[in-house]
């Protein structure tokens, strides 16, 4: 039995995968701002990010610094082969499961 | 950006410099488009959220690894039984025992705390002899020093008869205390104005028992009490009903009386020479009162022209352990000494309590190797280990600390007679019980726990699979030397209690130079009845078949200690006065306490002016030494400036005060008046009816006052019921630590020769003896206990030898104790190895080589 991914890590996940080469913590908080309104702090998503380090699902890359940051260096994140298979895996499992429902929630909204 | 460097502890080099990264750039925007304000309250509300999520994350992880130590900790236990309760019900009696000296400690420091004023009651003593003042002292510092605000008299007479409004007649003690004593002191007054209470002549204010007692529900003021004292019979008025007086009160009392019926009574209040005044002053805050101390010589000086110098100031809080030997106090105080005795003998027991479990845990940790090792390959740090070793020791402190707790309140009442007080949980203050009882935890955690849990942590894993059997020579002598100290101790706290013994034996042994027995003293104080008619009631006892002699005075000659300055022929120094305990007595006193003459008569009724008072002395050895009197018969002395007086006869010394102190000058003088005490001599045989028919007789005279007698040894052992409490307790104790250092020896015995099992069986296979076997099993252990024995003996002969110079007369430490209490515990010991060992030795080879 595959161990699904929390909710959160998922997001974090689809965001980096969205953001390709541009994934570091700022950029990820402000693209989860706008698909979901959401302003999570930071802590929020460092420690889904931590979790999916530890999964080996993401990997974490050194990158340049900048002025804006005080001299401190980035650090750029991106999919692993291993997180990609089991995102792959989440997702052909919510299509199953969700076969023949999404009616039914449609209707109650 | 200071703000970032909370996170610094938080996270990693790394991690740090990413995320303040993130944090620095988004707040750099926000400074731009929010301002200054709204960019600070975003980042710090970042860094919190920070510090919340990694709090989560560690209580989260926590709870998984304490659940699983739990688990590890309980299997343990349950994996070595025999072992874990050796260990728990060492550690439970050790910290029982503590708990239980704590709770005493906690209740004799409690003694007086509950006055408000605490902190600014002092009492006024006379330095190294008394508590009680002259009665002008302490209102002329009321109205000469501004510092003092206030001042209490007390005048304490002791029990007398109260006859209460339905004719009931009880002994109660009553204390004369004036008008200021409920703004000094705290007793709080529930019926009744505390301002006025006391004011007037022939007011009295009564507890709650009381009031309840006698009059229940009906309301008491304004009832009267009929009051026998020695200044005659009174009616008193009720003028209010106060809390009872605390039992850590250092006095006590039903009933507090109007001083200020004193001036109806006729006495001089403004009588700067005797000193019969229990005065009590209350300083401004942050006086300093050696200052006041040292201005009371002068005070002295102005009113009366001499030069004292001994008064001193005592504060209230030291007085319950402070009080040492001082006369007159209104209860017997304990000593601070005894109470750092207690501490220390607690302390040593909880030792021998924790080096059972250091001895045991690191002794079992021979079969935990495996464990450690598989845990250490399985990637546990060091920090992990110790913190389940040191899991495991809280664990069974915890258990042991709720089971003493347990056992404290099932057992506090008999262990409280052992202390000789009555100690209830509602005297002592719960917190700082749960504190004791924490900081006992505490101690007992980290004597026992923490030495295991850093010593097994450090095992290598290599080490460990490579010789799982064998153990560093360093090791077993540390275990040793547990062994070694919890022996000791033992043996250390054996020769006290022997040597406690041995003096209280002397004591009760101990020719004091006057009988003792078969004597019952009646105390008389107050009672004007009988001592109106002291001749008609000897004659009338004396009636009685089974009645030696009897005699009416001042006090006993075990207690004879109220002393009087002198004035006597061929003095030559004047500055330094001779002090003399002085004793008012009858014709008979002589006859009936035995006292030998050895030189002069004794008084005569024949002789008129021996019945002068003042006029006719009998003094003691001691006394014409003092006074320099080669032949003191017809010697000319006088207390006071009065009237010269004659001594008549000497007698020989006797032991006037406790052994504790050395003999002093005595001298017996013949008057009617201030008798306290009727002492008769009766037969050994038929003491029953002898004591029945004098209370028949009594009760014709007394009037109401009931017939109370104690038989004289008693109240001499009731003199030195410190020191019997004191055996007691030392027996108690060392009993106790015997006990454990054997338990604990039985469990690192029992365990040794399990693992030794096969070793025995080739050696008998080879042809050892069960006996050879025994005495090869048991020489390392003698050796131990011989060892210890040599520590401890020095040590006891110091310390025992510093708790006899308490007494002026004392046993000697015998050589006989040292031997009697290295026997006991060698064969107490060796019992303990062999009753484990012989089952080893006596079995069959077979069975321990075979078993595989």
């Amino acid at each position: 039995m595959t161990k699904f991914m929390s909710r959160n890590e998922e997001i974090i996940l689809l965001t980096i995968l969205k953001l390709e080469d541009d994934a570091y913590g700022v950029s990820i908080r402000n693209q989860i701002y706008k698909d979901t309104g959401d302003k999570w702090s930071f802590a929020s998503i460092y420690q889904p990010l931590d979790n999916l380090i530890r999964k080996k699902y993401v990997r974490r890359k050194k990158g340049e610094p900048t002025s804006k940051r005080g001299g401190k260096s980035k650090f750029y994140y991106e999919v692993t082969p291993v997180g990609l298979q089991n995102l792959k895996k989440l997702k052909k499992a919510h299509e199953q499961v969700w076969t023949g429902i999404s009616g039914v929630v449609e209707k109650e909204k | 950006m200071k703000a970032l460097r909370f996170l610094r502890f938080l996270l990693s080099q790394d991690y740090y410099l990413e995320r303040t990264g993130d944090l620095e750039e988004v707040y750099t925007d926000l400074l731009e488009d929010a301002g200054p304000l709204r960019a600070k309250v975003w980042l710090w509300s970042q860094i919190l959220r920070f510090c919340l999520e990694t709090i989560r994350n560690y209580i989260i992880w926590r709870c998984i690894m304490i659940k699983n130590n739990f688990k590890i900790a309980l299997r343990i236990i349950k994996q070595h039984k025999v072992y874990s309760f050796i260990n728990i019900t060492g550690l439970t009696l050790g910290i029982a025992c503590c708990l239980f000296i704590g709770l005493y400690i906690l209740f004799e420091l409690s003694f007086d705390k509950f006055h408000e004023n605490i902190e600014r009651i002092y009492r006024i003593n006379v330095a190294g002899q008394q508590v009680t003042v002259c009665p002008a002292l302490a209102p002329a510092m009321k109205t000469n020093f501004p510092e003092v605000e206030n001042s209490v008299q007390m005048y304490n007479i002791g029990e007398t008869l109260v006859k209460l409004p339905n004719n009931l007649g009880i002994k109660t003690e009553i204390i004369y205390s004036n008008e200021q004593t409920f703004n000094v002191f705290t007793f709080p007054i529930i019926n009744g104005n505390p301002e006025t209470a006391l004011e007037k002549p022939y007011s009295a204010v009564i507890d709650e028992e009381m009031a309840r007692q006698y009059f229940g529900s009906e309301n008491p003021l304004g009832k009267t009490l009929n009051i026998s004292t020695r200044f005659g019979v009174d009616d008193f008025l009720i003028t209010g009903v106060m809390k009872n007086i605390p039992e850590n009160s250092h006095f006590s009392s039903h009933i507090l009386v109007s001083l200020a019926t004193f001036k109806q009574y006729g006495v001089n209040l403004n009588d700067w020479g005797s000193n019969y005044m229990h005065s009590y002053i209350l300083l401004g805050n942050n006086t300093d009162y050696h200052a006041v101390e040292n201005r009371i010589t002068m005070l002295f000086k102005r009113y009366t022209g001499k030069e004292i110098k001994n008064y001193t100031l005592q504060p209230l809080k030291d007085i319950h352990l402070k009080s040492g030997d001082l006369s007159f106090q209104m209860k017997p105080g304990s000593d601070i000494n005894y109470i750092y005795i207690l501490s220390f003998t607690a302390f040593l027991i909880l030792l021998i309590g924790c080096f059972n479990y250091m001895n045991l845990v690191t002794a079992l940790s021979l079969k935990r190797y495996r464990e450690i090792g598989i845990r250490k390959v399985f990637g546990a740090d060091r920090s992990l280990l110790v913190r389940q070793f040191l899991f495991e020791s809280l664990f069974v402190t915890l258990v042991a600390v709720l089971l003493s707790v347990f056992i404290v309140f099932i057992c506090i009442k008999p262990l409280s007679n052992l202390f000789g007080t009555e100690i209830t949980f509602n005297l002592i203050n719960i917190p700082s019980f749960l504190l004791l009882t924490l900081g006992i935890g505490i101690i007992s955690v980290s004597l026992s726990g923490l030495y295991p849990a850093f010593y097994l942590s450090t095992f290598r894993p290599a080490d460990i699979f490579r010789r799982a059997n064998a153990e560093k020579p360093g090791k077993v002598f540390f275990r040793n030397s547990l062994v070694l100290i919890q022996f000791t101790i033992s043996i250390f706290l054996i020769i006290a209690t022997l040597v406690v013994t041995n003096q209280v034996q002397f004591i009760r042994n101990k020719k004091l130079g006057f009988d003792r027995e078969h004597i019952i003293v009646i105390s008389v104080f107050q009672n004007n009845e009988i001592l109106d008619k002291q001749d008609i009631v000897k004659t009338e006892i004396q009636r009685i078949p089974g009645i030696k002699k009897m005699t009416f005075s001042s006090t006993i000659p075990m207690n004879l200690d109220w002393r009087n300055s002198v004035d006597y022929e061929g003095r030559i120094d004047y500055t330094n006065s001779i002090q003399i305990c002085c004793a008012y007595v009858d014709y008979d006193y002589l006859d009936v306490f035995g006292l030998e003459l050895v030189a002069g008569r004794n008084f005569s009724r024949d002789i008129s002016t021996d019945a002068i008072f003042e006029r006719a002395f009998i003094i003691n050895e001691a006394a014409a030494r003092q006074l320099g009197w080669e032949d003191p018969i017809g010697k000319k002395m006088r207390f006071s400036q009065k009237e010269w007086g004659t001594v008549i006869g000497v007698v020989k010394d006797f032991h006037n005060l406790p052994l504790s102190q050395r003999i002093e000058p005595v001298a017996l003088m013949l008057t009617g008046t201030n008798k306290r005490l009727l002492s008769i001599k009766i037969h050994s045989e038929n003491i029953p009816e002898t004591i029945a028919a004098v209370e028949k007789t009594w009760n014709n005279f007394s009037e109401g006052w009931p017939f109370e007698y104690e038989f004289m040894d008693k109240t001499y052992d009731d003199m030195y019921r410190s020191e019997i409490r004191i055996n007691d307790q030392f027996r108690f104790f060392s009993a106790l630590a015997i006990f454990l250092s054997c338990f604990g020896l039985f469990g690192l015995v029992s365990f040794i020769i399990e693992r030794r099992k096969k070793e025995i069986g080739i050696r008998k296979v080879l042809g050892a003896s069960i006996a050879e076997i025994l005495v090869y099993l048991s020489r390392g252990f003698s050796k131990q206990i011989i060892l210890a024995n040599i520590i401890a003996w020095p040590l006891a002969f110091y310390f025992m030898n510093r708790w006899l110079q308490n007494f002026a007369y004392r046993t000697n430490i015998d050589i006989s104790v040292f031997i009697a209490a290295g026997a006991f515990s060698l064969i107490v010991a060796m019992i303990t190895i062999i009753s484990q060992t012989y089952k080893a030795a006596a079995a069959n080879p077979v069975e321990s080589i075979r078993n595989e």
